[in-house]
């Protein structure tokens, strides 16, 4: 949760113990419950458009597939070979699939170029 | 009162939340990705449809190449976000060649429904669609606004339709002669088991028979899918809409099956 999320959450539950409060002396009507609707829908807008403008300041996480020159240029054992360093390395490194079928060479390749960045990656 | 949602249903709805989408047009798993810090790539993978690593918290989603319309790459990268949300463990122990079998192997189905339902709820709220699942006549080409307004699938918003629609509705999806999967609407009153025989006297039958399918809806005896049903006259009226899924992996016929008599018993 961002800085203005929190500071928003807080005063969204200063408020709402305040109108709580304040409910419990008077009577609720049809026109009460529908402009309390329109306030927390307004309020859940600003909220949602909040997190969409913080979130596009940060770097797309769209990142390219290809695979390296380094990677492309070794064997199937080669490629198994560096994973199991990675693996040392890195004990919680893990993967799975969607629908899978088999593994091809480029798949295997394609999977340590995937390693690669991962690792290289910042947190 | 609402009700509660199961806990993959309630994961999906405050992901929405959680990226601030609001509408359908604020959908996007690729932004829920971002959200989570999940990196997600389109390149070379051959034997599978998507595949996620992991390291940490530090996680990838590859998507094949293959994968060409948007609403299969979203479903393919939903379905891995639903995996990473739910915390399901992926392999990690034993030497090289076992961890990497494991990690080859489909998983658990109790946890890929799991992660389906993350991603159906999530790219198809419920809130959101109910209102287009109300429609008649029932056809596939009352699915067309979800594909488009969702950028779903047609196979997902077609389950998704039958799902929330309130009418004798089914979609089954056949394969050389074979059913390979019915959903039914609540309120549609049988069921194909797997594997059963397509009548050639269906759409779907008559493409098998004949590799050819019309693209308009067609009434028909609804014997001609549910010969043996007791709880359905063989005469009553059916009306099936189908089309080749043209995608890879798939190829089969997607058919939209509503049962108009029932609809109106049920109103």
């Amino acid at each position: 949760m961002t800085e203005s999320q929190r500071d928003l959450k807080a005063f969204m539950a200063i408020a709402q113990a305040s109108a709580v409060e304040e409910a419990k002396l008077m009577p609720t009507t049809p026109d009460i419950k529908k402009r309390a609707h329109a306030l927390a829908e307004m309020a859940r807008d600003r909220l949602a458009s909040m997190a969409r403008e913080e979130r596009a300041k940060r770097p797309s996480n769209v990142v390219s597939g290809a695979i390296r020159a380094a990677i492309q240029a070794m064997n199937p054992a080669q490629v198994i070979a560096r994973l199991s360093e990675l693996r040392v390395l890195h004990p919680g490194m893990s993967f799975a699939h969607l629908d899978y079928e088999d593994m091809t060479e480029e798949d295997l390749r394609s999977a340590l170029e995937d390693a690669e960045s991962l690792v290289e990656r910042g947190d | 009162m609402a009700r509660r949602l199961s806990r993959p249903r309630q994961i999906a709805r405050d992901l929405l939340v959680q990226v601030g989408a609001r509408t359908p047009a604020e959908i996007d798993p690729i932004e829920t990705a971002k959200e989570l810090g999940i990196e997600v790539t389109f390149g070379h993978l051959s034997g599978a449809t998507a595949r996620i690593y992991r390291i940490g918290s530090k996680a990838r989603i590859r998507v094949s190449n293959k994968i060409v319309t948007v609403g299969r790459r979203h479903r393919a990268i939903m379905h891995e976000v639903g995996h990473y949300v739910l915390g399901h463990e992926l392999p990690e122990e034993g030497d090289l060649m076992s961890w990497f079998h494991m990690s080859c192997k489909r998983r658990d189905k109790q946890e890929e429904r799991d992660a389906d339902i993350v991603a159906v709820e999530h790219l198809l709220p419920e809130p959101m669609v109910r209102p287009y699942c109300a429609t008649t006549p029932i056809d596939l080409d009352a699915v067309k606004p979800i594909e488009r307004t969702f950028r779903t699938s047609p196979v997902m918003s077609a389950i998704r339709f039958v799902e929330l629609c309130p009418h004798a509705c089914a979609v089954v999806y056949s394969n050389h002669g074979r059913v390979v999967w019915m959903k039914p609407s609540r309120t549609f009153p049988s069921y194909l088991a797997k594997h059963a025989e397509v009548n050639a006297s269906s759409l779907a039958g008559g493409f098998f028979a004949s590799g050819t399918l019309s693209d308009a809806p067609r009434p028909l005896f609804a014997s001609s899918w549910f010969p043996e049903s007791t709880k359905i006259a063989p005469s009553a009226e059916l009306i099936e809409h189908a089309a080749v899924v043209p995608e890879p992996g798939w190829g089969g016929v997607l058919s939209m099956l509503w049962l108009p008599e029932a609809s109106r018993a049920n109103a």
